[in-house]
């Protein structure tokens, strides 16, 4: 069976990033993994070939991270957190902090900044934007594994870039102000 | 062009999804409004720097243990099945 070994080896990683950046706890995210290869391996004569391996394995993982989610805590919103609603999306900090060194953002204060930043998204946002932006999938494969249209998708990807822009802005800005 | 339909097409700019006419609009409208340049540059930059963190990485061990686990399991499965 090594048909399962190289399963595990090639899509275990990009699961845990979406488990991780979900539950946002190392041991729980693992926890999450396990479960989807022992869900999928079960009802692996259930898979119908119509979307491709990694794709369902995708969408087993969001709905065992959901799961727990759902059963840990209610979502809560820190006190500092800004509350991105409809038609509240403007863009409240417009300075432009690309102007600090690459070497300043790879220190890992500032890497710090920007896993909390990603972390502060809603869930939903989140989602979107681990998926479409950080593991590279595309807008309909995105559609597929949450079971949104893929207008859905992209005015749900285009909400997470404007608030983590917006978050990232508010680290960010600080630090470029302090260098001029 | 306006700041709010400069935003509305922001992310189809930057995966490059606009037609060419759109696309000519949107790149001559932030020449002249230093705003709209802002949240496009910075925008862009929060997204590099999320691709760049990258997928955090599974233990090799971890591997190996969910390996046995998921054939154990699927052999227990047949066995019962059959």
């Amino acid at each position: 069976m090594t048909a399962c070994a190289d399963c595990i080896a090639l899509h275990s990683d990009s699961l845990y990033g979406l488990a991780l950046r979900l539950v946002n706890d190392e041991t729980e995210a693992e926890d999450v993994v396990q479960e989807t290869f022992l869900n999928a391996f079960k009802a692996i004569r259930n898979f119908d070939g119509r979307s491709s391996l990694g794709t369902w394995l995708f969408r087993i993982t969001y709905n065992n991270a959901l799961m727990r989610l759902r059963r840990s805590k209610p979502y809560t919103v820190e006190i500092d957190q800004p509350v991105y609603v409809e038609g509240e999306e403007i863009p409240r900090q417009l300075f432009d902090w690309c102007c600090l060194p690459e070497e300043d953002f790879m220190t890992a204060e500032a890497q710090e900044k920007i896993k909390m930043g990603i972390g502060r998204l809603s869930e939903p946002l989140r989602v979107v934007f681990t998926l479409r932006d950080i593991e590279g999938l595309s807008t309909a494969e995105v559609a597929e594994i949450l079971e949104l249209t893929e207008s859905a998708v992209k005015v749900r990807l285009h909400r997470a870039r404007l608030a983590l822009r917006e978050i990232l802005s508010g680290y960010f800005t600080e630090w470029a102000q302090e260098r001029m | 062009m306006t700041h709010d339909q400069f935003q509305t097409h922001l992310s189809e700019l930057i995966d490059g999804e606009l037609s060419g006419e759109l696309q000519t609009e949107m790149k001559t409208h932030m020449q002249t409004c230093e705003d709209c340049r802002v949240l496009f540059v910075t925008m862009q930059k929060s997204i590099e720097l999320s691709r760049e963190q990258g997928t955090p990485k599974l233990s090799k061990a971890f591997q190996r243990q969910l390996t046995e686990k998921v054939k154990r399991a699927y052999r227990l499965g047949n066995r019962c099945e059959g």
